[in-house]
């Protein structure tokens, strides 16, 4: 049984292959180009995977896929609606994109497909798997344990933001999950921000940034912008960002509790209070962290725990031990430092009889036992 | 678990062959002579390019696309931020360390084999500080040596170890033993080989172009070791600019 597993047309696009459950190869489309996160259709590490498995297309049995465009659409359709209408500038930038692009994912994959091979039973071998379970997958089945829990914590997958999936053996299940706009990512993303890097890649530096601060806001974000339940699950104040409605992460109100505008980065130096800022943000990314990771362990008291998603894999943070209630599992794949992640396509491929449990959830709607 | 040396590799004579065609001037090691004189060039402070086995898949460079230094040396991260990679930096490298003797080096005893955590250089290893270094700020700050480790130890005395294990990556923790064996010291700088803005090098003209595009001194493929002053000069590049910065 061979499967490929493809990441593609988002960012870092990349192929691998899996041969009745072990991984034969994997590589990221940008080592072959050499363009730096190349999202392009990953045509060559398609070809290195086969080569590598020393067969053709035609020997592959199913072809994974990393997400499910649909549900991402949902959600960017259902935000712009309750927003509406303050959200119309950036639901009028981002809607043509979707519809151009990603609501056609499947046809445009179709499409390259074809162009890499005419007579491929593409679609008829085409599995989508939803974007937080392929984060669990490449955390839980390569790790070494039997059973698990497998917590995700990324910037916005489809619909969910954070979850706790449990793992068995061959099965998945995902148990809990936070919806958006409640996301730790996009929190940290939002400091990011605020503090003048790039949202999406300057993460690993506010996160580099906070050892130099101390965190003196932590209080202040805990008190008005994030509320933290004793079970560590979380909401954030929406009435501090514009990422839902606008084309930048936080506003006014944002910069009022803190005291200063956002910095820019080509004029404003670097000053103490930005790592300060950074200090914060990570002291309220362990808290958190901390505080889901004991309740997981008390409400399921599962031994083991695998982290995925970009927050998740927040290197400091899994470190402060003894704090941690279980030494945690977390794959390579992922970026570790940042909300860009490498949903890898390892994913729902990893063990064959799971790959029937993914492909039969796809058609229904993952239940929330929290919302 | 396999790690995640899950990408290409090369064939020796394959590299050969490649190097060759590339203009490239080398001598072919034996597997011991190989691992002697890449322990001695990190002895001598010297930046190597490390490009053994199958590449990693993922963003981190785990030992298969690797630059390497020394990191005792109080000049190694400077050196390797603007001369090697071509960035700025207000972090020290990442260190890795042979999984047996992690626990005197570290205030850790656990497997990272992909640098996942981060845990404090141990006790005996740390230099305290004065008031006058403690009131420095930013670079300035980060730029007095705090630990025996000075390349790969944070502002606060943390470092995200990859911990190196002999059987998933064999010939690797064969260099840090025989580094181990001329300094006493079981730790090496370990950063991804590319510049700033580059994917991570994949082939071996990859490779070669990265080492004649930067100041790296030595560069290993396979079997073959270059020294970057027995290189035809006229193949030097002006890569730095060659590449969009992150």
């Amino acid at each position: 049984m061979k499967i490929l597993g493809l990441s593609a047309l988002y960012h870092d696009s990349a192929a691998a292959l899996i041969e009745d459950g072990r991984i034969i190869a994997a590589a990221q489309e940008e080592r072959f180009t050499r363009k730096k996160h190349d999202a392009a259709f990953p045509r060559l590490a398609i070809e290195y995977c086969l080569a590598e498995a020393g067969c053709g297309l035609n020997d592959i049995d199913f072809v994974v896929f990393y997400d499910k465009p649909f549900l991402k659409f949902e959600r960017l359709l259902e935000t712009y609606m309750s927003f509406a209408p303050r959200g119309f500038s950036s639901f009028k930038t981002a809607i043509p994109v979707w519809l151009k692009e990603k609501l056609f994912q499947k046809d445009l994959l179709a499409k390259e497909f074809k162009k890499f091979a005419k007579d491929f039973d593409w679609m008829g071998k085409m599995l989508f798997t939803e974007h937080h379970l392929s984060h669990a997958a490449s955390a839980f089945f390569p790790s070494p344990f039997q059973d698990a829990a497998v917590l995700t914590m990324d910037g916005v997958g489809e619909w969910t933001t954070t979850s706790l999936a449990m793992g068995a053996g061959n099965s998945l299940e995902i148990h809990k999950e936070l919806h958006f706009p409640h996301s730790l990512g996009l929190l940290y993303s939002a400091v990011t921000y605020y503090t003048g890097f790039k949202v999406n890649s300057g993460e690993y530096k506010v996160m580099g940034l906070a050892p130099y601060g101390e965190p003196k806001y932590a209080g202040l974000i805990l008190d008005k912008i994030v509320d933290v339940k004793a079970d560590g699950s979380f909401h954030l104040d929406q009435s501090y960002f514009d990422y839902c409605t606008g084309l930048t992460m936080t506003n006014d109100t944002f910069a009022d509790v803190f005291g200063q505008p956002v910095r820019q980065a080509d004029k404003d130096p670097l000053t103490q209070f930005h790592m300060d800022m950074a200090a914060s943000i990570q002291a309220v990314t362990e808290h958190i962290v901390l505080k889901l990771a004991r309740s997981i362990r008390q409400e399921t008291g599962a031994r083991n725990l695998c982290l995925a998603g970009g927050v998740a894999l927040n290197c400091v943070a899994f470190s402060r031990r003894p704090a941690m209630p279980a030494v945690p599992w977390a794959p390579p794949w992922p970026a570790i430092t940042s909300t860009r992640t490498n949903p890898a396509p390892l994913p729902a491929a990893a063990r064959m009889p799971c790959r029937a449990r993914i492909w039969g959830r796809c058609g229904g709607k993952t239940t929330s036992k929290r919302g | 678990m396999q790690g995640s040396y899950l990408g290409p590799v090369w064939r020796q004579d394959d590299i050969e062959a490649r190097l060759k065609a590339a203009g490239a001037v080398f001598s072919v090691l034996s597997d011991d002579a190989l691992i002697e004189q890449t322990a001695q060039a990190l002895a001598d402070e010297k930046a190597v390019g490390w490009m053994q086995g199958r590449m990693e898949f993922g963003p981190r460079a785990l030992g298969g696309r690797s630059i390497l230094g020394d990191p005792r040396s109080p000049t190694m991260q400077k050196m390797l931020n603007l001369k090697v990679k071509y960035r700025e930096s207000f972090r020290p490298f990442a260190p890795s360390v042979l999984r047996e003797d992690v626990a005197e080096w570290f205030e850790i005893d656990g497997d990272s084999p992909y640098m996942l955590l981060v845990a404090p250089v141990a006790e005996q290893h740390r230099r305290q500080m004065t008031a006058e270094e403690n009131a420095l700020f930013g670079i300035d700050k980060l730029n007095v040596p705090r630990s025996s480790l000075p390349a790969v130890t944070h502002v606060d005395y943390s470092a995200r170890i990859q911990t190196v294990h002999a059987d998933t990556n064999p010939r690797y923790h064969a260099l840090i033993s025989a580094f181990k064996g001329k300094t006493g010291c079981p730790v090496v700088v370990n950063t991804s080989f590319n510049v700033r803005g580059e994917p991570i090098v994949c082939t071996p003209e990859d490779a070669f172009r990265c080492f004649m595009g930067s100041e790296i001194e030595v560069l290993t493929v396979g079997n073959c070791f270059l020294k970057k002053e027995e290189q035809d000069p006229a193949l030097k590049l002006d890569y730095k600019n060659a590449f969009e910065l992150d």
